[in-house]
């Protein structure tokens, strides 16, 4: 085994090298430490510090597990604060079998109603999924999972503010009263069927907001 | 083996002097990315992160952790949009290598701040970057190929710096770490134990991009194609710090990012891993194909001249 990269140079020139690149110029390390003492604690404060956190990165990969669990609590505050918790599950453990969207259904104070739809994935050219492409991940892998019920209320009051087509401080009482949150889906067909996805013919409903006039200031 | 030997191996590992254009090609290209990355979020900022905003502040702030987010300070949308546009100098001056140290630290707390304030647009993808610019914001990527080298340097002889490896072996590992849990994760799936897993993606009708020649309802194909994804992944772990079997590797990975991309809408992703694999190429390598690129720009139709005889 040999790492990649590196010239192969004699030791001296070597560390004529790195001097001189050491050397010149202004140093981030300056601001906390002189030259002479950050040449002494460089390799066992960088060596302690990357132990800590590809330790942690490790741990964290092969989390669920209780007891490492516990080995990383004292760091969680630094991972949470700079939301550098590991996983990489591309399509894992399972691919999704469900081809869904969300659409939402928005009634007046009058009593009509309008259909409220999102970008759907399924359905945009392929320039502008480069753009929508978080519309697909927030409403068709986040919004319709269960751990996060607690936010379709705040996707409810964002349909009814998109669909209140009065001014903010009209004085006009028709305005967005209830909002649901409709959840189409269909189960992708088994391999051996050799057939076409189905449309999303199964329906729940995410939730039923009633909409107050705070929510659409 | 004795402890003096653990420290040795870890002190070569990580403190060897190295050659900086590895790092500085990886800062260039992921750099790129990042500008992808903040443009594409531009047309619906507002919508994800403006105020009020699709999810409020206060519906996130309820698990009453301490979270960076810089978006916080102002409530209003001329704050949202400015930060955003911090975001796209800071991708380009990490791209041009001009006050690198600066830019790195203000995207990867931009980063932060966005993951923070609403965690449910993002996928694994934006995990890795967020962590690269984690390490980026330590790494000497601008010793060469930047404004700032060119700066300090353009009185001086020109000559090829070294520099401490730990930042590059830090990046490495990193990528390891995405193929690993990319490979750990799926090991426990029903589709990928029996291998229908591809088929059960390419059914995914909100990714699909374009059609292959041939489809994955074939079971023998699907199975193939699934296992061997599996295999590539493990590979890109494991037999990439083996020299001989890098570079073949790095072109298995590669044509896997390239088939995914072809035949499925995850914008960046896949590129974002490709250029990666550019942090395991030999330093030579690198500045000779820099180097051959530079002779076919100047006089791009030499190639297709025939060579004449003396």
């Amino acid at each position: 085994m040999e790492a990649a990269g590196g010239h192969k140079l004699s030791k001296n020139a070597r560390l004529q090298e790195t001097q001189s690149v050491s050397e010149s110029g202004f140093q981030f390390t300056d601001l906390f430490f002189s030259r002479k003492l950050w040449q002494r604690i460089r390799k066992p404060l960088i060596s302690a510090g990357l132990f800590v956190i590809l330790s942690t990165f490790i741990i964290y990969l092969l989390l669920p597990n209780l007891v490492l669990a516990r080995l990383v609590e004292p760091l969680h505050k630094f991972i949470a604060f700079f939301n550098l918790a590991q996983g990489y599950g591309v399509f894992a453990p399972n691919p999704t079998t469900k081809n869904s969207h969300i659409v939402g259904v928005v009634f007046y104070t009058d009593g009509s109603s309008r259909l409220y739809e999102f970008p759907r994935l399924d359905r945009i050219s392929m320039t502008n999924k480069l753009w929508k492409e978080r519309y697909r991940k927030f409403l068709e892998d986040n919004i319709p999972q269960k751990r996060n019920a607690h936010l379709v209320n705040d996707v409810a009051r964002f349909v009814a503010r998109e669909t209140d087509i009065f001014p903010k401080n009209s004085s006009t009482s028709n305005r967005p009263e209830k909002v649901m949150l409709l959840n189409y889906y269909a189960e992708a067909p088994p391999i051996h069927a050799h057939k076409h996805s189905p449309s999303h013919f199964n329906m729940r409903v995410l939730c039923t907001y009633s909409v107050t006039r705070e929510d659409l200031q | 083996m004795k402890i003096a030997e653990i420290a040795a191996g870890w002190d070569r590992f990580f403190f060897s002097p190295v050659s900086p254009y590895p790092v500085a090609a990886y800062r260039i290209l992921q750099g790129c990315i990042y500008l992808q990355f903040a443009l594409a979020l531009g047309p619906d900022l507002q919508v994800w992160y403006g105020y009020p905003g699709i999810i409020l502040e206060s519906t996130l702030a309820a698990d009453g952790i301490n979270k960076l987010n810089v978006l916080s300070y102002y409530h209003n949308n001329e704050w949202v949009l400015a930060v955003w546009l911090m975001l796209i100098a800071a991708s380009i001056c990490l791209t041009i290598g001009f006050q690198t140290r600066i830019a790195s630290i203000i995207l990867f707390t931009i980063l932060v701040t966005y993951s923070n304030r609403n965690a449910y647009l993002f996928n694994a993808g934006d995990t890795y970057l967020r962590s690269v610019a984690f390490w980026l914001v330590f790494a000497p990527s601008a010793e060469v190929w930047s404004v700032d080298s060119w700066l300090k340097n353009r009185k001086k002889a020109p000559f090829d710096p070294l520099v401490s490896a730990w930042v590059w072996r830090a990046l490495q590992l990193q990528l390891c770490f995405v193929y690993y849990s990319a490979f750990y994760t799926k090991t426990s799936g029903w589709y990928w134990s029996v291998g229908e897993a591809v088929y059960i993606a390419s059914r995914f009708e909100s990714l699909f991009r374009l059609p292959l020649p041939f489809t994955f309802d074939d079971a023998l194909l699907a199975g193939i194609f699934t296992f061997g994804t599996l295999a590539v992944e493990a590979a890109l772990y494991t037999l990439i710090w083996v020299k001989e079997l890098r570079y073949y590797v790095i072109a298995l990975g590669t044509c896997l990012h390239l088939t995914i991309d072809w035949c499925m809408s995850i914008p960046m992703f896949e590129w974002m891993m490709i250029v990666s694999f550019v942090l395991f190429i030999d330093s030579v390598d690198i500045t000779n194909f820099v180097a051959a690129m530079k002779c076919w720009l100047k006089n791009p139709l030499k190639v297709l001249q025939a060579p004449t005889k003396a």
